[in-house]
């Protein structure tokens, strides 16, 4: 069995048990194939073997529960993590600490979409001590739109969405390298 | 603040750029197999996945695969469930919530020969039931 085939097959015997674990996990930081499970858990609804809505309230609140997990952790201990090993030595450090600072909305709601920038946003967010309401409102709309957006593929697909996993994986790659550009883009661009 | 970003980070900026070309064309390639398949190109074949409820026929038999449990394959080919049981002589506590991967392990055979096994029965089963149901309704005379 596939490395995809074992949490497929978590998924279809354990059902919501499952897929909150392994959405809360994602949400942490343990790299999993969170999008292709979530399509897979939108095919099985149209199936009837998942609902559609219970999974996406599952899925949302353990993505969001795995977030402020990190937010509590960094908020409590980050300081003494990040700003006596890495903060004060690299200046790439203090700019995205800088960034966002000024623009925690559209920070916190891109990562939640482009997975992986997830975690260091929401470290970033407790060490900074963001307000957790701001924190919390904008993780929740990131979090139901990501989930919206894979179930429905999977939902939509149907019994194909096998055939798209390999196209899905690899769009989420170039998404991600993408927004890599993007945040290096954003720390080192000249402002006047 | 005007600065220049540090040599290094140029670096990395160059190497992913040359990723993000790499993966765009890979990208590319696939949507393009995707679209030959058919998969990706036709909203109607969108809607009707959403549309079609009912359980799968004959020619879904291959999607099977070794990661589904017992109790899935069931659902979604509407098999009752002691049938797969019977047929296949499925001693194992477990079953119907054992994923085919699990019990080729746990009866020491290759996933492989457990899926087209399943394959066969399901098959087999899905012929017979279209058969009977054929035969059923032609029995009766055309008003």
């Amino acid at each position: 069995m596939t490395y995809l085939g074992i949490f497929l097959s978590y998924l279809l015997l354990y059902k919501y048990v499952a897929l909150f674990i392994i959405v809360f996990f994602a949400g942490i930081i343990i790299p999993l194939p969170i999008n292709t499970l979530l399509m897979a858990v939108g095919a099985f609804s149209v199936q009837g073997y998942f609902s559609f809505t219970l999974s996406l309230v599952v899925a949302t609140v353990s993505n969001v529960l795995g977030d402020m997990l990190d937010y509590w952790v960094f908020r409590r201990y980050g300081h003494a993590v990040l700003r006596e090993k890495y903060a004060n030595k690299y200046s790439f450090f203090l700019r995205l600490e800088d960034y966002l600072k000024r623009h925690t909305a559209i920070s916190i709601l891109v990562s939640r979409v482009v997975g992986i920038l997830g975690p260091p946003v929401n470290f970033l967010s407790g060490y900074l001590k963001i307000n957790f309401g701001k924190f919390l409102f904008y993780d929740v709309i990131g979090n139901t739109v990501f989930v919206l957006i894979f179930l429905i593929i999977g939902y939509l697909l149907g019994d194909e969405w096998q055939n798209i996993t390999g196209f899905v994986s690899l769009a989420s790659g170039t998404v991600l390298v993408l927004a890599l550009l993007g945040v290096i883009w954003i720390v080192y661009r000249r402002r006047k | 603040m005007k600065e220049e970003a540090p040599q290094f980070v140029k670096v990395i900026a160059f190497v992913l750029v040359v990723i993000f070309v790499f993966l765009c064309i890979l990208l590319f390639r696939q949507f393009q197999h995707a679209k030959r398949m058919h998969e990706i190109d036709s909203y109607k074949i969108l809607i009707d996945n959403v549309r079609h409820k009912d359980p799968l026929t004959v020619s879904d038999v291959p999607i099977i695969q070794s990661w589904m449990t017992f109790a899935y394959i069931d659902t979604i080919f509407n098999i009752p469930p002691a049938y797969l049981q019977n047929t296949l002589v499925i001693t194992d506590s477990h079953y119907p919530r054992i994923s085919l991967g699990r019990y080729a392990k746990s009866q020491h055979v290759s996933e492989a020969s457990v899926v087209g096994t399943v394959k066969k029965v399901v098959t087999d089963y899905l012929t017979s039931t279209t058969a009977l149901s054929t035969s059923t309704s032609s029995s009766f005379p055309n008003y």
